[in-house]
């Protein structure tokens, strides 16, 4: 039994949401004009920075493709981004095994083929932590990639869902699944983070590292991607939204 | 080198000028515009942001109990008030910035011992003890995202200011000869700078063209000064540190002389003016800084 009371008797989660309900999502693009592409992603108190360098000439030989380009993730976390403060080294295992997993899945949505012999190095940096930080990084690793005008197929959109089973595990047939969890659920629950192509029910990355039920797992996917469809929703929102401020900018340029 | 001949004297001849004709027509003493944020991180004491042409720069202050007895011998002092202590780390990534880690060292290597002991003079130590051998550990890390071609410095110790000066610590309810207690309400915590306490020193960069002194030197402008240091200036007004940084361009004459080497060096009394000059422009950027403060809080209540 755990210390908090995750799910209150009338349904509510810890921080007042319900069940199928995301944190507040705050997004910007092109926050950083020295690099070709940059994007700030708020989810709840989750927060991070992406930037973008590139499409262009390798940083080393062995990075050069010759039928597509290359694509490289450097992932920071802050030292104050936790409740304590830790500084985490180069080879952080945990850090390694992030970058590889999002390397791998941008290249399922970068037009590579496009951008041949060419790479892009996509820093995130990761300034606070509460939950869902993977899903955050790859959220605002699609805006900064819009943002730096690099081909996509479609948006890639992530989210991640947990389910209260292993809580209440005296009545486990009526245990809701949850959207969008923070840290606390996070150490507690079994979680898993989804992330999808666009609105499509095809999912590009799926990471769960915890024992559950098979019927659970199928009830969390199924949430996940709504809440991917609801995140590709917010991303469309905050593009076209940037869009159009740079498109009045230029107006009043004329 | 990014500059041809014909630039860096077309540049060092403007800026030999009086008064000096800077690339971006700023005066000599005013800053590239830039965007603040402060307390933007949930999770610490103290958060600043800024944006600017120079790059951005996110500082996070975090305060931890520690128990500094054990390093104390007499026992007057493990029941007195006590003392904390305070350590700044900086972090810059190479990734995005093409800088390696050795590059930027050169670039802001010191800078962190410079700040602890500024703060350490300012007596802050004695403030952050909590009673018993306990103090705060102060813990200020400064994330640096895009290094810029120019030197970071300024932009680190503006965003270094407005972190600490809106840091603020829980407030200890228990007495000084007991184990460290606090009042878990946010609104009832303790400013770590209050009003009467003398403020957190700030570092200015500046480079010297012949008779002009500049604040907030651009790369180009480094490229062509005689001289290029760093005055750290404390809460107090007394200068508290100079460093010098580079030296790239040598004035022969009254033309500049960049590819012929070994000839450096400036008068002591032009490398003093220098610093006078950043000395009397303190208090003007540290105005600035808390009227922007003054303006954050409003919007907040």
């Amino acid at each position: 039994m755990s210390r908090y009371e995750l799910l209150s008797p009338e349904g509510l989660r810890i921080d007042g949401r319900r069940w199928n309900d995301l944190r507040r999502v705050f997004a910007q693009m092109a926050t950083q004009p020295s690099s070709n592409g940059s994007s700030y992603f708020e989810m709840g108190n989750t927060k991070v920075i992406c930037t973008i360098q590139g499409p262009g000439e390798p940083t080393s030989r062995s990075k050069t493709i010759h039928d597509r380009c290359s694509i490289s993730v450097d992932l920071n976390y802050a030292p104050f981004s936790g409740i304590d403060r830790k500084r985490r080294g180069r080879g952080d295992k945990r850090t390694v095994e992030m970058q590889t997993s999002l390397e791998n899945t941008f290249a399922q949505a970068i037009r590579t083929t496009l951008l041949a012999r060419s790479e892009i190095i996509i820093s995130l940096h990761i300034l606070s932590q509460d939950g869902s930080v993977l899903a955050a990084c790859i959220n605002a690793t699609t805006l900064a990639l819009i943002d730096a005008g690099i081909p996509l197929t479609d948006y890639l959109v992530a989210c991640t869902s947990g389910s209260s089973s292993s809580y209440s595990t005296q009545n486990d047939e009526d245990a809701d699944p949850l959207l969008d969890v923070n840290s606390l659920e996070e150490n507690d629950l079994p979680c898993l983070t989804v992330a999808t192509l666009g609105a499509t029910d095809k999912v590009v990355l799926l990471l769960m590292e915890n024992k559950v039920n098979v019927e659970k797992l199928e009830e969390m996917l199924a949430v996940g991607i709504d809440g991917c469809k609801t995140m590709r929703r917010i991303l469309d929102t905050t593009v076209r939204k940037h869009g159009k401020e740079l498109l009045e900018k230029r107006e009043q340029l004329r | 080198m990014p500059y041809s001949q014909p630039e860096l004297s077309f540049i060092s001849s403007s800026l030999l000028n009086t008064p000096p004709i800077r690339p971006d027509l700023r005066t000599s003493n005013s800053f590239r515009p830039l965007r603040a944020e402060t307390e933007i991180l949930p999770f610490t004491n103290g958060s600043a942001r800024i944006v600017s042409e120079a790059g951005e720069c996110i500082v996070g202050v975090k305060a931890e109990v520690e128990n500094f007895a054990e390093h104390m011998e007499d026992v007057v002092s493990k029941t007195a008030r006590g003392r904390g202590g305070v350590e700044v780390g900086i972090t810059a990534k190479a990734g995005s910035t093409g800088l390696k880690e050795e590059e930027l060292f050169n670039l802001v290597g010191g800078w962190e011992r410079t700040l602890e002991e500024g703060l350490r003079e300012d007596g802050i130590e004695d403030r952050l003890g909590i009673g018993r051998g306990y103090g705060w550990k102060l813990y200020i890390d400064i994330l640096l995202l895009t290094t810029p071609a120019s030197n970071p410095i300024t932009l680190l110790s503006l965003t270094t200011y407005l972190a600490l000066r809106t840091t603020r610590l829980p407030n200890p309810i228990s007495e000084p000869n007991e184990d460290p207690l606090f009042n878990d309400d946010w609104d009832q915590s303790l400013p770590l700078f209050p009003e009467d306490t003398t403020r957190p020193p700030l570092t200015l960069l500046v480079t010297l063209h012949g008779e002009n002194s500049l604040i907030d030197p651009t790369a180009e402008e480094i490229a062509v000064a005689e001289a290029c240091y760093t005055v750290t200036i404390g809460g107090n007004g007394k200068v508290m540190g100079v460093k010098t940084v580079e030296t790239s361009g040598h004035i022969v004459g009254d033309k500049l002389d960049t590819w012929l080497g070994g000839r450096g060096g400036v008068d002591r009394s032009r490398w003093f003016s220098g610093i006078r000059y950043a000395a009397s422009c303190a208090p003007e950027v540290r105005t600035a800084l808390e009227n922007l403060l003054a303006i954050e809080q409003a919007m907040e209540s």
